[in-house]
């Protein structure tokens, strides 16, 4: 599978919190050919199934989520556009980028930055508070109020690129290459028995925490959960917990948050497949769907897998396509031989 | 022009190493006059003789060996040159780290708020790059304020180490932002590119080059002018114009909030017409010649809203016994960053005032 492929046409489409939809239809047409089932249910989640034949049969869920972070209308100045944040990210990196406007049809807007000549000095050292970026869209004040109204969302426009050594650059690998995976991992047990029944889930609302995975989790009655996210990889000026390096495995984060027989069996499988596995510890608070849907219905065991990505949250996020499949294949060898504890929990 | 400026811009020229778009623009004049030189420099020098056996003005005879003073030759016409910079800001590899990145050196002006997760090209082997910034999870909400320094800005071309880096790229290759070329706006009406200045400059003297002139001009495309007007100091003094047109790109702050006179200059509001920045007090007749033949002609045109910034006219007006100039400029937004934006109407004012200006000189209007 060029698993390129599916990354490119998932990440390069629109989507933040909120304005999934379209992404999932994509989702659902790309994962379709490796399921039993695709739905997209009232959140927006795309639901995908393997059917393992069993009556009753456990079910595996495997969540990455759709979503992306972006910024929304807030209102006009001069034609220009007001916006506020959607999920996190960084206000240091909107000055002077390139943005995709989600009117019908997109058009571009770039985000102001006033020349240095008009600043002083001590402005050019402190970076442009959020709520004081404009978004430039080449429209009267008149035109702007009109064709880009306030609720209109806005993406980076980023399209991908290579690096070196299979790394690869692009918006929205969080989570989308995440979802590239789960159609790596479908392809991958296609054909074989499976001990229960593997549901694929693109989530909505990721970025604003407490999205559609656990309602996933719940209309699915899903007996073990793993999320499939991006972990955090060094680069040189990160902090000193940052641990994970690309190009050296998955992560598996350890911590409250984990059932423990998942992450045993998870370590086992890696090890007898000479997958290399980053542990990164994980006190509280994990950040990903998998810490709402652990505690859906009366509890699902749950874990999570995440390839190490750099500059996360910003319009060049950098991936190794090599952890996105060593990610797919660990997770396809859990979905066919999770363990007993798992099949009778 | 639009092709042609899309054509420039895509290509890289940052200042000491202008290959890549002189090439191009060498090309093209070449088509449409052999009189075309490259000086040691990297000027490239390009004549454009009056269409027929002379002037089609006047009856005057034009200057039949350009490299001649006009004087000389007796003919009464000035020698025109007409100028813009073929060079455009980026930055320069300055280490290679252990692990592999690049540390990297501003080429110009840049403001190093606008360096952060952008797609770089490195090198001539054009490597993708990306400069790099932690994520925001690892920068608590405080300090996502602090804007980093230069030195410690890396890039990162997915190289494993430092060998794999080194044997790929040499300390001083030269990095470009990578940028697509986009019209957007009302009808389509402004577009965004990296280095509209000065390939707006460029792509209207090809425009230029490629029509029948009224008189010898030489065209000359600047290199370095974005670290200090080098190559227009040499140009000028080879060239030895009597008169200067300097066509730029120009700060345009016409944002939000901004008011009154520090926009600067205003996008629609047409080509700005220099009268004072901070190198140059224009030629006053120029200027008011310029002026003149906007308003006859219905083209708008604004001055600066501030004596700032500065052109190649800097250099070229001190050359020699000095030489008169003038600027005609695009009002651009968010200048020497990636996304630079102009809007179409006043870069083909620009080019109509440019051509206006010549037939002036040509028809012994301006002297």
């Amino acid at each position: 599978m060029d698993i390129k492929k599916y990354i490119k046409l998932l990440c390069e489409a629109a989507g933040p919190t909120g304005f999934e939809r379209p992404v999932a239809r994509l989702a659902a047409e790309a994962i379709a050919p490796f399921a039993d089932e695709v739905s997209i249910d009232t959140l927006a989640n795309v639901v995908a199934v393997k059917r393992c034949g069993i009556p009753d049969a456990h079910k595996l869920l495997l969540a990455a989520h759709l979503d992306e972070v972006g910024l929304v209308v807030t209102g006009h100045e001069d034609g220009f556009l007001c916006v506020g944040q959607i999920g996190g990210l960084d206000p240091r990196v909107l000055p002077d980028r390139d943005l995709l406007v989600l009117t019908d049809p997109p058009r571009l807007g770039v985000v102001c930055v006033q020349p240095p000549h008009v600043l002083k000095a001590e402005d050019m050292s402190k970076a442009i508070k959020q709520e004081d970026l404009r978004v430039d869209v080449g429209l009267t004040q008149e035109q702007a109020v009109r064709e880009v109204p306030i609720g209109t969302p806005v993406v980076y426009r980023t399209e991908g690129f290579d690096l070196l050594n299979g790394r690869y650059v692009s918006k929205t690998l969080d989570d989308r290459a995440s979802f590239a995976a789960l159609i790596r991992v479908a392809e991958l047990i296609k054909d074989k028995k499976l001990p229960w029944d593997v549901y694929f889930i693109g989530s909505s609302g990721e970025e604003r925490s407490e999205g559609g995975a656990p309602a996933a989790a719940y209309e699915t009655d899903a007996d073990v959960c793993i999320a499939i996210d991006v972990g955090q990889a060094a680069v040189p000026d990160s902090t000193p917990d940052v641990i994970a390096d690309l190009g050296k495995g998955p992560l598996l984060k350890v911590g409250p948050n984990f059932t423990r027989h998942v992450e045993k069996r998870l370590t086992a499988l890696a090890e007898n497949e000479q997958i290399p596995l980053q542990r990164v510890a994980t006190p509280g608070r994990s950040g990903t769907d998998a810490w709402f849907m652990h505690i859906v219905k009366g509890g699902v065991a749950s874990a999570i897998v995440e390839f190490p990505l750099r500059y996360m949250h910003s319009p060049t996020e950098c991936l190794d396509f090599g952890d996105v499949e060593l990610t797919a294949r660990l997770l396809a060898a859990y979905a066919l031989d999770p363990g007993k504890e798992a099949l009778e929990c | 022009m639009l092709r042609t400026l899309k054509t420039l811009c895509l290509l890289n020229g940052i200042s000491g190493n202008e290959d890549e778009v002189r090439e191009y623009i060498k090309a093209r004049a070449l088509k449409y006059t052999d009189d075309v030189r490259t000086d040691r420099m990297g000027n490239l020098i390009v004549v454009k003789h009056a269409a027929g056996n002379g002037c089609a003005t006047a009856g005057q005879k034009c200057c039949p060996a350009p490299e001649l003073n006009s004087e000389r030759c007796g003919n009464k016409l000035p020698k025109l040159m007409i100028a813009a910079h073929m060079d455009e800001v980026g930055f320069m590899v300055t280490r290679v780290t252990e692990k592999g990145y690049l540390g990297f050196a501003p080429v110009g002006g840049i403001d190093p708020r606008v360096a952060f997760n952008r797609r770089v090209c490195v090198g001539e082997k054009k490597l993708n790059g990306v400069t790099g910034l932690k994520a925001v999870h690892q920068t608590p909400a405080e300090l996502r304020t602090e804007i980093p320094k230069w030195p410690s800005m890396y890039i990162d071309i997915g190289a494993k180490d430092r060998a794999e880096a080194e044997a790929l790229v040499q300390i001083g290759d030269s990095i470009a932002f990578h940028s697509d070329f986009v019209r957007f706006g009302k009808a389509d009406g402004f577009v965004k590119a990296k280095a509209i200045d000065d390939h707006y400059g460029c792509a209207v003297m090809l425009k230029l080059i490629e029509k029948d002139l009224p008189m010898d001009v030489t065209f000359v495309f600047t290199v370095q002018e974005e670290v200090g007007t080098r190559g227009a100091t040499a140009a000028a003094y080879s060239v030895a114009p009597d008169m200067a047109l300097i066509l730029e790109g120009t700060t345009s702050a016409d944002l939000a909030g901004v008011e009154g006179h520090k926009k600067v200059t205003c996008l629609g509001d047409g080509p700005v017409l220099g009268f004072m920045d901070a190198g140059t007090i224009y030629d006053r007749g120029l200027f008011e010649a310029l002026r003149d033949l906007a308003t006859e002609n219905k083209l708008p045109w604004q001055i600066k809203g501030r004596i700032a910034g500065g052109t190649d006219a800097a250099a070229v007006q001190k050359s020699r016994a000095g030489v008169r100039v003038a600027s005609i400029a695009a009002p651009v937004r968010s200048i020497h960053c990636p996304n630079s934006v102009a809007k179409i109407s006043d870069m083909k004012a620009g080019l109509k005032l440019a051509e206006l200006f010549i037939d002036a000189v040509a028809s012994g209007r301006i002297k």
